[in-house]
């Protein structure tokens, strides 16, 4: 390049890191990029040094000294632009002004827990930047603002959006999940249990029983007693939590107030910064206080003492669907844990492939051909998925329990004995998928194991055989629970896909039969996929009715409504059947719980077979 | 409006003490090694994103994104292969991302611009990285305190060039023309250095 050329790639690389580029520079630029590679190597040279200006400004300014540079050595320099005075004022205004910006715009870099970055929120910070510029006057103007004007009564500023075994006083008993919170000078009195308000600001308070306050205003809290932990988005910047002792005023935070029976209020400041108002009333002073600290304040002498922060002390969040209380930040899901042993047991961390066993934050896979997992252990249960597959045996015995999210089985064995319990937390267990070309999924339910849901949103499906799958549940004897809300037997292949198919296996004994419990609707042979139905006894049957599917709801059976077959025959209604010593018919229009429905699949005694 | 938090991790009862302990445990030391690693590439991942996207403004978005990436992927990471074109791979993909979503307001570079920088970028070693860093340094003691005291204020203080303007009374343009002439001086200085060391 010559020195023309030069220049004006200079000229264009000092705008563009000073932002000011409009797009015809912007092509420019592009264009003499593209055509030059010496004009690439230099401009590769300058943004190393913008990147470390900007980036790495501390480690570039403070040269030979170890601490960071300290302006005022630059000020003093003889040939100085200007008055000193002015570019220290500019230094210390600047430099204030920034970490303000960065507390807002930029999102703190947590590596670990952060999950969704809430978004930019410029404009509306900009709006009550009023608040972030308070110094210790402004707090005290505020605080005493706050004090004196008094509070609206009657306005509804906030709705309980969740709570988890809350009990509140005699009198204000309504207040349940959805209730809309006023204004008002009686205080709440939350005696069990805990609530999560969301406030019409977006502000998000968390209270733990036991518990008093008053909801003064949109943004303000009055806690008589017991602990809150307020997450107060840039929009609510200003959120107040007043107590006996003391007045909180949020500056973009995180913050749990505890006050205690002695009346003394603690402040532990989790995220951001806040301001504390505290002392005597008629003359109060304000600090502010920054993550990672707390004080307590004495409602005696009003004065402020340090604690240690206590990340773990308040309860963040909570989330009733799921019974979960987080004290710590959500974590995140960590990739995909492997079963790595040929067998063992799934409690033993060396068994996996990242030498632990899985937590929460794990999908989990099994897929060692032949290898044995065996899980007599309650583990933690599992929020991501489970796939098992590639002929892996899981041994769910007597003490193991699991909690399960998603579940995929393709070509595997499972077996359940003991009281082995499987959890299905609002999701699909899917016992044979995308395996008609390796093997069945087989699962074998004994003794006392269990599948079972504990709630009821439509999710939780138990499926077997789906998309190419072939499954096959085996129920041996009378004790085994099998509890659904959703119960898919064959359920429809994709588009192209070879059909499914399930098998469903009953081993009677001399008690009879375990019967499935569906809470809300089965499904037999959708589409082209096909269901059977084994049935084998090899002890003599009790000569009464025999329960195989109740479905609990008045919901019709869907997809082709019958089993394809009955050990290998017509299973249509009203087939014939010798077992187990007595002679019964299938019908798909049993009433097995005296609903009037019609929609139980059973085996109706007929008569004792010589 | 209502800002949801999503916890995407359903299942945890963090009341119980040993959920917690073991997940914790194995967070810190898994945490441990991926921030001794990063921190050794951190300042050529920067390089590498505002290379490619040169907008301060998306820099630390991409960077914020890359990381959480790489984090969540950290075990598919092979320890002892190149960390620092791990973390290049992670950060193109958000970079393309970016320009994807920045092509209507045209400012950003071309496909084949693009190309060319990521070519010669990552023909770079880090100690050449190490050794442009350290002839800055020595260049930077070379300026003059008033120069010096720009760049501060510029970059150290994050001022922009209105308030600079508006505190020592110079136009928007003095102020633009000197810190222009400032990193000609340095990228020469830098240049004449390296040189120098090289030969």
């Amino acid at each position: 390049m010559n020195a023309e050329q030069k220049k004006e790639l200079y000229s264009l690389l000092n705008g563009l890191c000073e932002g000011l580029l409009n797009e015809q520079q912007y092509a420019r630029l592009d264009a003499i990029l593209k055509s030059n590679r010496e004009a690439c190597e230099i401009y590769v040279d300058f943004t190393s040094m913008w990147s470390d200006f900007r980036y790495f400004q501390t480690s570039l300014y403070s040269l030979n000294e170890k601490r960071r540079l300290n302006i005022q050595k630059f000020i003093d320099s003889p040939d100085k632009v200007s008055d000193s005075a002015i570019w220290r004022a500019l230094a210390i205004d600047e430099k204030t002004a920034p970490t303000i910006d960065l507390d807002e715009e930029k999102p703190q870099r947590e590596l670990i827990r952060k999950v969704v970055y809430p978004p930019r929120e410029k404009r509306k910070i900009r709006k009550h930047g009023i608040f972030l510029i308070l110094n210790t006057a402004a707090i005290l103007f505020l605080f005493v603002f706050i004090r004196f004007i008094p509070p609206k009564v009657g306005y509804e500023v906030a709705t309980l959006v969740d709570s988890i075994d809350a009990t509140w006083t005699e009198g204000t008993s309504s207040i349940q999940t959805g209730s809309r919170l006023v204004t008002g000078r009686d205080a709440l009195t939350l005696r069990e249990g805990m609530v999560k308000l969301l406030f019409d600001n977006s502000a998000k308070v968390l209270i733990e029983a036991p518990a008093e306050f008053k909801i003064l205003s949109e943004g303000h809290v009055k806690l008589v007693y017991g602990r809150l932990y307020s997450k107060v988005p840039p929009e609510a910047v200003g959120f107040t939590v007043s107590t006996l002792s003391a007045e909180i005023i949020d500056l973009g935070t995180e913050f749990g107030v505890e006050v205690d029976y002695s009346g003394d209020t603690s402040l532990h400041v989790i995220k951001g910064k806040t301001s504390l108002v505290s002392g005597d009333k008629s003359k109060p002073s304000g600090i502010q206080v920054n993550a990672g600290n707390a004080k307590r304040i004495s409602v005696d002498t009003q004065a402020v003492s340090d604690l240690t922060c206590d990340n773990e002390r308040f309860i963040r969040d909570i989330d009733s669907s799921n019974h979960l209380i987080w004290r710590n930040e959500p974590l995140q899901w960590n990739g995909t844990i492997e079963w790595a042993a040929e067998s063992g047991n799934w409690d033993n961390g060396s068994n996996w492939n990242v030498g632990i066993k899985p937590d929460p934050t794990w999908s989990i896979r099994l897929r060692n051909n032949s290898s044995v997992c065996t899980l007599n252990t309650k583990e933690i249960p599992i929020s991501s998925k489970l796939e098992v597959y590639n002929g892996q045996t899981l041994n769910v015995e007597n003490g193991g329990y699991m909690g399960c999210g998603w579940s995929r089985f393709g070509w595997s064995t499972v077996n359940m004995t003991g009281n082995g319990t499987w959890l299905l937390n609002d999701e699909n267990l899917i016992i044979g998928c995308n395996n008609k070309d390796d093997g069945p999924c087989i699962w074998t339910m004994s003794d006392t194991s269990k599948i079972d849901i504990t709630k009821t949103p439509d999710k939780e499906i138990l499926c077997i055989a789906e998309d190419n799958g072939v499954g096959i549940l085996r129920l041996i004897g009378s004790a085994v629970t099998v509890n659904c809300r959703q119960l898919q037997l064959g359920n429809m292949q994709k588009p192209g896909a070879l059909p499914s198919s399930a098998t469903l296996e009953y081993v009677m004994d001399s008690d009879g039969v375990s019967t499935i419990h569906v809470d809300y609707r089965a499904s037999l042979s959708q589409g082209d996929a096909t269901a059977h139905l084994v049935l084998k006894a090899p002890e003599v049957l009790p000569q009464k009715d025999l329960v195989l599917i109740e479905t609990k709801s008045s919901e019709k059976i869907i997809g082709n409504g019958v089993f394809d077959t009955l050990n290998g025959g017509s299973a249509t209604e009203g087939t014939v059947l010798s077992l187990g010593g007595n002679q019964y018919t299938l019908t798909y229009q049993y009433d097995a719980n005296g609903d009037g429905c019609n929609n139980d699949i059973a085996l109706v005694y007929q008569k004792e077979t010589p | 409006m209502q800002r949801t938090i999503k916890i995407n991790t359903g299942l945890i009862d963090m009341t119980r003490k040993e959920d917690k302990k073991n997940l914790y445990s194995y967070q810190t030391e898994r945490g441990e090694r991926f921030m001794s690693l990063y921190t050794a590439v951190q300042r050529r991942l920067y390089h590498y994103v505002i290379s490619l996207v040169p907008d301060e403004n998306a820099v630390d978005d991409i960077i914020q994104e890359t990381v959480s990436f790489m984090w969540k992927k950290f075990d598919e990471f092979e320890p002892g292969t190149d960390f620092v074109a791990w973390a290049f791979c992670i950060a193109k993909y958000r970079i393309f991302d970016h320009i994807k979503q920045q092509k209507k307001k045209k400012r950003s570079f071309s496909p084949q611009t693009i190309h060319t920088l990521q070519e010669v970028i990552e023909a770079r070693s880090d100690a050449d990285e190490d050794h442009r860093m350290e002839a800055l340094r020595n260049c930077l003691k070379k300026l003059s305190r008033q120069d010096r005291q720009l760049l501060v204020m510029r970059y150290e203080v994050d001022a922009t060039l209105k308030s600079i303007s508006q505190r020592i009374e110079q136009s928007i343009n003095t102020i633009y023309n000197r810190l222009y002439r400032i990193r000609i001086a340095l990228m020469n200085c830098v240049k004449k250095t390296i040189n120098q060391d090289t030969f």
